[in-house]
């Protein structure tokens, strides 16, 4: 094609007048010999690059554009503390969902403009048997039954005064919950002792006295406590978890230690993690990770960690705000307003010293 | 054996020259003597160790019931269903007992036996292990597996040493065992106590100087070990964590197994390095294997990416 539309030009090309240096012709049809080859040269490119697009396109689907994705579930299965199975293993029931009706702005016509929504999501940190304390906290948020989807994110008893009428108070509002590291031991107790009379261990007989005062009732309660309760497509706001201490971010539910869900404060540098205080806040980490993401938010309401108080951050929220050392119960509370948005609110009231 | 035989031969020969008090000035011989007297009541706790192992083969047989070596598969099917046998036994007769150790970490994993052990590890209260020795010593005990196929039979030894709850001279950490008569191998089982209720109120040891707080045995967790029934102490990852550091809880590589993701087993690895070889490279960082057989896409593609990109 190249070298045939040359042959055509050449005789529009005017002849070559005998001029009177005679190396100025041979010059000139060597430039334009050299144009031509770098023409040649450009146009063999522009087929190659298009012939490998083309070969590319029919082998691959054309879809190399999209980069390749590492993560989500993929790397789950890599993630070498793989412990699937540990929570079947030991009895726990994993997570329970909140039904669609009643996560704030999800309501069956969903929420317009200047409306808002009457249902509220209200979470509540450790109470640890502190009843006056919780009572006069759902009386501050106005509690009511019917609207409201309210969750003890654990420890809701042992340590105070009045656990057991926490805990009778909480299933008859129809509270939801948890399960908390303090539940967790009580409810082993209850089973132990269900199971046989042993000689028992004198430091432990606080725990134990507890776990013997529980009522069938009450102890199915609490076993029936998952170990996180999970809200999906909060509008605005994405997907919320409820734990008692934490998780930790990139490993899907089923592989988290169950344990660690109920105690973790801190994480090491293998992502292990760890009760004691000694490591990188697991929340850190939590929102580090998650500020990285472009969509699909996860939020974490937690417990636990009464050392750092009320520790609310963009994507996770702590709400052990050390209540029963005298300081404070707090609840974190979702509610759809005017605008059709959810936004969050946090009340606490003032508690007596009951420890320290 | 032969070395504390020589070395007994070396000692008579020793107070023997020096009972003969030419001790000559030169020469080896005048280092010999000293050691002697010091040796000679220490002598007496030596003999003290109650269980012995076939120290110059593994050190992983009972003596009294060692008769061959077992191969890789013979070993894990005899461990699974000792373990699986004490589990049962002991729930049956309502002892108290709890994995530990390797065998906890086993469970921790897979809920099995890690397949590089050689021994496995269970605990129980200093009473429980009294109460044992009273009652169940040199009992044996007929096992036959859930699908009828196998029988065996087991020995609970205890030593007699157990009311000794300290160390000591290391001869007597273990203070119980449950063997099977067959071939020798068999589970330590160890007790751990108060030892100083005074100054460490709350905290156990057992004679290998494992520490545990109260708390983080009881109150036991109900769980499954190889199919049965079994109990893990209440904080079993931060015992995991402070016996084997976290790291044992995240490498898939190890004593020539890999860790299947697929199936949650450790499986035969040939290529991953084991015994003194492990040991040598345990210093250097090993890249995971999997990473250097992702396909590569072939010449054609490479040059596409190659244009493209750039």
């Amino acid at each position: 094609m190249a070298q045939k539309t040359t042959h055509g030009l050449l005789p529009l090309l005017p002849p070559p007048t005998t001029s009177q240096s005679p190396t100025a012709a041979p010059a000139a049809s060597r430039s334009s010999r050299a144009f031509s080859k770098i023409k040649f040269g450009l146009l063999a490119g522009v087929l190659a690059i298009s012939t490998f697009w083309a070969y590319s396109c029919s082998v691959g689907g054309c879809n190399h554009g999209e980069a390749p994705v590492f993560g989500g579930d993929e790397w789950e299965d890599d993630y070498a503390g793989v412990n699937e199975g540990i929570s079947g293993r030991l009895g726990y029931t994993l997570v329970k969902d909140i039904p669609a009706e009643s996560i704030p702005g999800r309501g069956k016509r969903g929420v317009k403009k200047g409306e808002g929504d009457d249902k509220r999501l209200i979470i509540v940190g450790d109470i640890h048997g502190m009843f006056d304390e919780f009572q006069s906290l759902l009386d501050k948020v106005s509690y009511d039954s019917e609207s409201d989807y309210l969750v003890l994110a654990g420890d809701i008893i042992s340590k105070g005064p009045d656990s057991l009428a926490v805990l009778d108070f909480a299933r008859k509002i129809g509270a939801h919950c948890v399960r908390g590291n303090h539940e967790d031991r009580i409810l082993l107790h209850y089973h132990d002792i269900q199971r046989r009379k042993r000689k028992h261990h004198l430091a432990l007989s606080v725990e134990r006295k507890l776990a013997k005062s529980l009522s069938k009732k009450q102890a199915e309660w609490l076993d029936a406590c998952p170990l996180v309760v999970r809200a999906e497509k909060v509008p605005g706001l994405g997907q919320y978890y409820i734990v008692h201490a934490g998780l930790v971010h990139g490993i899907g539910l089923r592989r988290q230690d169950p344990v660690a869900i109920m105690t973790m404060r801190t994480l090491n540098h293998h992502l292990v993690p760890s009760p004691k205080q000694n490591g990188m806040h697991w929340a850190k980490y939590w929102n580090k990770m998650e500020r990285r993401e472009t969509h699909g938010h996860t939020t974490v309401v937690y417990g636990h960690y009464a050392a750092e108080g009320l520790d609310i951050r963009r994507y996770t929220k702590g709400l052990d705000s050390g209540c029963i050392r005298g300081r404070r119960l707090s609840a974190y509370i979702l509610k759809a307003n005017k605008g059709g948005r959810v936004e969050e609110d946090i009340v606490s009231v003032k508690c007596r010293e009951y420890l320290d | 054996m032969q070395l504390r035989k020589a070395l007994l031969g070396l000692v008579a020969l020793a107070s023997v020259v020096s009972s003969a008090a030419v001790i000559p000035r030169d020469g080896g011989g005048g280092k010999l003597p000293r050691p002697v007297s010091p040796k000679k009541p220490r002598r007496e706790p030596e003999d003290t160790k109650y269980f012995r192992e076939n120290t110059d083969l593994t050190g992983h047989y009972d003596e009294r019931f060692f008769s061959e070596i077992v191969d890789y598969d013979a070993r894990l099917d005899t461990l699974k269903h000792m373990v699986r046998a004490w589990l049962l036994t002991t729930a049956k007769e309502g002892i108290e007992t709890w994995i530990a150790h390797g065998t906890l970490l086993g469970w921790w994993w897979n809920g099995q036996i890690l397949p590089w052990d050689w021994d496995l590890d269970v605990q129980m209260s200093a009473d429980t292990l009294t109460m044992i020795g009273n009652e169940y010593n040199m009992t044996r005990h007929k096992y036959v597996s859930e699908d009828g196929l196998v029988e065996r039979e087991y020995l609970l030894d205890v030593n007699p040493w157990i009311w000794q709850r300290v160390r000591g001279d290391g001869m007597n950490v273990i203070d119980a065992r449950w063997v099977d008569v067959r071939n020798g191998l068999y589970i330590d089982i160890t007790g751990i106590a108060e030892t100083q209720p005074d100054s460490m109120p709350d905290i156990l040891n057992c004679k290998n100087y494992h520490r545990y707080h109260v708390n983080d045995i009881w109150p036991l967790r109900d769980t499954t070990f190889e199919g049965v029934p079994a109990k893990i102490p209440y904080s079993f990852d931060e015992i995991l964590i402070t016996e084997y550091r976290a790291k044992a809880l995240v490498v898939t590589e190890y004593e020539g197994h890999r860790w299947n993701t697929k199936s949650k087993t450790w499986d035969l690895a040939n290529d991953v390095p084991a015994g003194a070889e492990a040991e040598q490279l345990k210093n250097h960082v090993r890249e995971p294997e999997r990473y250097y057989s992702v396909e590569s896409g072939g010449f054609f593609y490479n040059v596409f990416r190659l244009l493209h990109w750039w």
